[in-house]
């Protein structure tokens, strides 16, 4: 097992290690963050009052508004000239969240990645191929550094390209792939579809995450690959991938809370609630320096499973994610507000600010359909103007959310208006798990 | 001449077009001339009813988009060539040919044919001068 003493180590102990990293993680928050200096005085803390980890329920929480409110270096609990490599995952108005790095924060990256993809049996020997996207996204450049630290060797592939992908996969013969679960299934098809038998090929492991996914969806990329399909967990808030991970027995998600600490509330009142018992889960960085953050509200719906693991690790796991309680939707890995498409449609002459969206996995690829009402003042008895107008929402929705979208517009007033969100939105995915 | 068009967007689902039809007998609006336009998304069903305004305000009980717009009628001669001398007038011009579509109930000897030329005031000048219109 990678670094066993710590993943072993006795609970008590590791309540001691969390307990004096999160007064000192606390300590530095106070002193050189202004957010949070704020924060703790409005809630009345001191740090020098944080002495166990149940002192942990009188501090504030962080939302992922709170830090769009302060981009981009209002969360930087380093001197900027100590930051070595900044990610940014996508707000829910415009403005994105960054997580910044010091070079003890790569490396603590590097360690919580290879902790995750040693839980599910890779190591060194290992060919790694990664199919996450590289850049900005965490996904691509987390799973990077955790594969060499592991020392196994990683293919930098990056989404996408799926012929590069599947030969590359015989060609090196890779043993293990790390990409989002859709895309898993996708070249699984893409695979048969050029004659490949993926269950026959080297490949045994899989280290899946970045969007949902079901016990039914492992069934079938274990099935149709012929691998280990592992659930992942991370967020570009805390670290990236690698704030948690499967083992082999792939019952819950070890959080790796030496570095991370974990707890569930209720998403009403606040309220931190025992293990067993599903809430939403909120995360307190222990050791990063670039940018930590103090009860981090996921909005991951899951609970604590606090039982010993077969596995030897004493961590504590997160059940599988069981959904989210805001209306963010994860599509092909990326995040989208309905509020983002809000502000594009409010921006777009010839649409009303009324939509519907509609998400489906059609051959394994996540797809969004957004209906839209038309402006009775632009329609136009020509086809090519009204799909001129569908073009340019579609455009200006991709250069707002980063992904590819269908726009199909319908009769003014016809979609319903309604009080709540979820109206507004049909998932037909039906990934989430029954419970 | 200029005739009055009603277009009616149609959204892509399935049978969106009959209750349209059904209203408008129901209002007893007659079609003379129709033409369904129709992408994989969306459809316009542009007719030219002998009402146009009550045309538009029975479609617009049904709480669907429509909108009426000026088009050209011209009466052509039932023979081979009929609608290619039409449609040389514009040859050469700066004039654009949108789209056309035929009277419904032929007659005799000429049908009317509709269409959308872009600009329209200098295709009726155009088919004025080569004594169409």
């Amino acid at each position: 097992m990678w670094n066993e003493p710590v993943q072993t180590m006795p609970r008590e102990q590791l309540r001691a290690l969390q307990t004096e990293r999160l007064r000192s993680q606390v300590a530095t928050l106070h002193r050189r963050v202004p957010f949070y200096s704020q924060r703790l005085s409005d809630a009345g803390v001191t740090p020098a009052s944080v002495t166990t980890l149940e002192d942990l329920a009188r501090l504030p929480f962080t939302s992922k508004l709170d830090m769009r409110e302060v981009f981009p270096f209002g969360l930087f609990a380093s001197d900027p000239v100590d930051i070595v490599e900044v990610h940014m995952s996508s707000g829910t108005t415009g403005k994105p969240v960054v997580g910044a790095y010091t070079r003890a924060d790569l490396a603590l990256w590097g360690e919580v990645m290879a902790r995750t993809l040693d839980a599910g049996g890779a190591g060194p020997g290992d060919i790694v191929q990664n199919a996450y996207g590289y850049g900005l996204f965490t996904g691509g450049v987390g799973v990077h550094y955790g594969g060499t630290t592991l020392g196994a060797m990683v293919l930098p592939m990056s989404s996408g390209n799926s012929f590069r992908q599947l030969s590359t996969l015989q060609d090196f013969g890779t043993t293990v792939l790390t990409c989002t679960p859709s895309y898993a299934l996708f070249l699984a098809e893409y695979a048969s579809e050029h004659g490949v038998d993926l269950p026959a090929a080297p490949l045994r492991a899989g280290f899946f995450g970045a969007e949902p996914w079901s016990e039914g969806m492992r069934a079938d990329i274990e099935a149709r690959l012929g691998i280990k399909a592992y659930d992942i967990y991370g967020l570009t808030e805390v670290i990236g991938p690698g704030v948690g991970g499967e083992c082999q027995f792939q019952d819950g998600l070890h959080i790796f809370e030496d570095h991370f600490y974990p707890e569930i509330i209720d998403p009403d009142t606040g309220a931190v609630l025992p293990a067993g018992e599903r809430g939403e889960l909120v995360l307190t960085t222990l050791t990063r320096q670039g940018t930590p953050v103090l009860r981090y509200r996921t909005r991951d719906i899951t609970y604590l499973m606090d039982e010993p693991c077969p596995c030897g690790r004493t961590s504590r796991r997160i059940h599988r994610l069981m959904g989210r309680n805001d209306d963010m939707l994860i599509i092909r890995g990326v995040n989208v507000f309905p509020q983002q498409v809000e502000e594009v449609l409010l921006r777009v002459e010839g649409v009303e600010p009324h939509y519907r969206l509609i998400v489906d996995r059609e051959h394994s690829m996540d797809s969004l359909e957004v209906e839209v009402e038309m402006a009775e003042a632009l329609f136009s008895d020509e086809v090519r103007v009204v799909l001129a107008l569908e073009r340019r929402v579609e455009h200006e929705l991709r250069v707002t959310l980063g992904i590819q979208t269908t726009v199909r517009l319908v009769n003014p007033k016809s979609i319903a208006r309604s009080e709540g969100k979820a109206n507004r939105i049909v998932d037909r995915r039906s990934v989430t798990t029954s419970v | 001449m200029i005739l009055r068009q009603v277009s009616v967007f149609l959204e892509s689902q399935q049978g969106r077009m009959a209750p349209v039809v059904r209203h408008l007998a129901g209002a007893g609006v007659n079609l003379r001339a129709l033409m369904l336009a129709e992408t994989d998304r969306f459809g316009i069903l542009r007719f030219i009813p002998d009402d146009a305004d009550r045309a538009l305000a029975a479609v617009a009980e049904l709480g669907v988009t429509a909108r009426i717009s000026e088009v050209i009628g011209v009466e052509v001669p039932d023979r081979p060539g009929g609608l290619a001398d039409i449609l040389d007038v514009f040859e050469g011009t700066e004039v654009n040919l949108e789209y056309l579509y035929a009277e419904l109930a032929g007659r005799a000897d000429r049908a009317l044919l509709v269409l959308k030329l872009v600009p329209a005031a200098r295709a009726l000048e155009l088919l004025d001068a080569a004594g169409l219109v």
